[in-house]
């Protein structure tokens, strides 16, 4: 009250007038600083460094890691002759279609629906099953999965036995299937929560009338469920998208790439390279295309959002 | 006739879809927790034979354990508390003073939130070097915060708005100034906001095992992600016993926080102003 009635004070900076209050709402922005030059350093800075770094021949230690000096585009040129890197480029797309989208999008998006509508313990102990898997540390996922696959006594392989089949090498013979697996086991519940959330915004009357019509269970779920919530599956799909890019430790920790480079995926690639044969320039340039891929898949992101806000 | 094979296929398809899921989702763990108390645990599942809590009185007994212990809990509390700290410094300007470029600035935000952090490891490691990062809790804390603080921003920066100006306009003719306002109205006031990104703060650090691989290198430093890894991985010498007591005692906080959480789980998931 009494700042409104006091008559105004202005004071000049940079030759710009500003009224002495909106010069200490504008200094409330100082309380900005620590997370921004924290979110700078240790974010955009990483960004900018790995451009920087990919034209370099940088090693992680020796005399190049301090002395390294500009190669022009070498890391690039020698990257794309270097069969294992488009081989973990497949394999993260394929790492990526097959646990983000037929895995935990598909899986997850029909526990939403069949969720949607069932009695309220099947509601807890279902939904409360997928979570748990979500909520166990990495580390421990991959351990639990590493006795599951276990060739000797795992438990996929004793059910194969119960069932007449013979042992299968899961981690050797198929270590795709494996994480891909495991990734399933772990992600379906950020997409089944989703989906629960916006299910629930749709009115039950829909789905009434709509049954008076005689409309079949897919008919519902074709013309009422999928419209109401075609934003959220765009949304789901870009953001498992890009989580499931950056796994690193589940499939590093389980199978470690191998074997033969069958299960190395970009991140492990980038790993290995930087930091087990230390070409840290070599590594970022693995890196700036793997930015590259996720930049585009965020800028599709932002726009979605941005659509979204302006309604 | 119809009728009555479509409801049969309701009632026993649902129910065997429940049983598939249930099967597949908590079976794997369900080894865990039963391999933690049998007296001769293995890669098998199996019921015990012999029931046994041994496993975690020899786990009790392990020096590493708390040192790993304590090392994680420092970590997850000391990001906890640098993320609330600073996320909820930063929503406070940015939900209540206009400036040109804010609409900007948040998207700006929100792209440092979708990096993967695997494409930034190598330079984050340099970073460290250059800094005295490495093998340092402190170090390993900012880079986790670092992490969190884009996401934690958009939520708290939601909660800020959510409470009227005017609440704290009566603080200030008090004679209170606005950073004694925030602490002393906004922030009591969006404890769900401060509760769920001090949440995903403390687990984020709590589970993660990329950040002590590539920082916290020497074995004194090891959270309890990294004494796991190492001791897994120290082949023909797997001490089932102590493995899997510890995992379990390892998984427990991330259960019972997010069992706590599990209203506030969406919000947290989908800020970025999503609108459902």
């Amino acid at each position: 009250m009494q700042a409104a009635a006091a008559p105004k004070q202005v004071v000049r900076v940079f030759g710009r007038e500003f009224s002495r209050r909106r010069l200490s709402e504008l200094s409330l922005l100082l309380f900005m600083l620590p997370a921004m030059l924290l979110v700078l350093v240790f974010v955009f800075v990483p960004t900018i460094w790995a451009i920087v770094i990919s034209f370099t021949n940088q090693s992680l230690i020796g005399p190049n890691a301090r002395n390294f000096q500009f190669v022009g585009f070498d890391n690039y040129v020698r990257l794309f002759a270097d069969n294992s890197f488009w081989n973990s480029l497949g394999l993260s797309f394929v790492f990526v279609f097959a646990s983000a989208f037929l895995g935990q999008f598909i899986l997850g998006l029909l526990l939403a629906v069949v969720l949607r509508r069932a009695h309220i313990t099947a509601k807890g102990l279902i939904g409360g099953a997928v979570l748990l898997a979500w909520v166990v540390p990495e580390i421990v996922a991959v351990y639990v999965w590493a006795s599951v696959f276990n060739f000797q006594s795992g438990t996929a392989n004793q059910l194969l036995l119960a069932f007449g089949f013979e042992r299968h090498r899961w981690l050797i013979d198929t270590p795709m299937l494996a994480i891909i697996l495991v990734n399933v086991w772990r992600g379906t519940a950020f997409t089944m929560l989703l989906f629960s959330s916006a299910l629930e915004a749709i009115p039950d009357e829909l789905f009434d009338a709509a049954a008076v019509d005689g409309a079949s269970a897919w008919q519902k779920f074709r013309f009422i469920t999928v419209p109401m919530i075609r934003y959220t599956i765009l949304l789901d799909f870009i953001l498992i998208t890009m989580g499931t890019f950056s796994v690193f430790g589940l499939v590093f920790a389980m199978t470690a790439g191998g074997p033969l480079g069958r299960s190395e995926i970009i991140g492990v690639y980038i790993y290995r390279n930087a930091f087990q044969y230390r070409e840290v320039g070599f590594g970022s340039a693995a890196s700036v295309i793997m930015l590259l891929i996720n930049l585009v898949l965020a800028v599709v992101y932002l726009r979605l959002l941005r659509i979204e806000q302006g309604k | 006739m119809r009728i009555n094979a479509l409801r049969f296929f309701d009632v026993f398809g649902r129910a065997g879809f429940y049983a598939l899921v249930l099967f597949f989702f908590v079976g794997p763990l369900t080894w865990l927790l039963l391999a933690s108390v049998n007296a001769m645990p293995g890669f098998s599942w199996a019921i015990p034979e012999t029931f046994t809590l041994e496993n975690y009185g020899e786990l009790l007994a392990e020096p590493d354990l708390f040192l790993w212990l304590g090392n994680s809990a420092l970590l997850a509390v000391g990001t906890m508390i640098a993320t609330v700290v600073l996320a909820t410094l930063a929503a406070y300007p940015l939900s209540r003073v206009p400036f040109p470029g804010k609409t900007a600035f948040m998207y700006i935000l929100l792209l440092a939130r979708v990096m993967p952090i695997t494409s930034v490891i190598i330079p984050i490691f340099s970073i460290a070097v250059v800094l005295g990062f490495v093998n340092r809790f402190e170090g390993a804390i900012l880079v986790f915060t670092a992490m969190q603080l884009p996401i934690s921003v958009w939520i708290m920066k939601g909660f800020v708005d959510s409470i009227p100006v005017e609440l704290e306009e009566s603080a200030w003719l008090d004679g209170c100034n606005r950073l004694q306002g925030l602490y002393r109205i906004v922030f009591p006031l969006m404890f769900p906001g401060v509760a769920v990104t001090g949440l995903f703060a403390f687990l984020a650090a709590w589970s993660d095992f990329l950040i002590p691989l590539i920082l916290l290198r020497s074995p004194n430093t090891f959270p309890i992600a990294m004494g796991l890894f190492r001791a897994f991985n120290d082949l023909g010498n797997v001490n089932f016993g102590f493995l899997t007591s510890l995992a379990v005692v390892y998984s427990l906080p991330s259960i019972l926080l997010y069992v706590f959480a599990r209203q506030y789980l969406v919000k947290g998931m989908t800020a970025g102003g999503v609108k459902m």
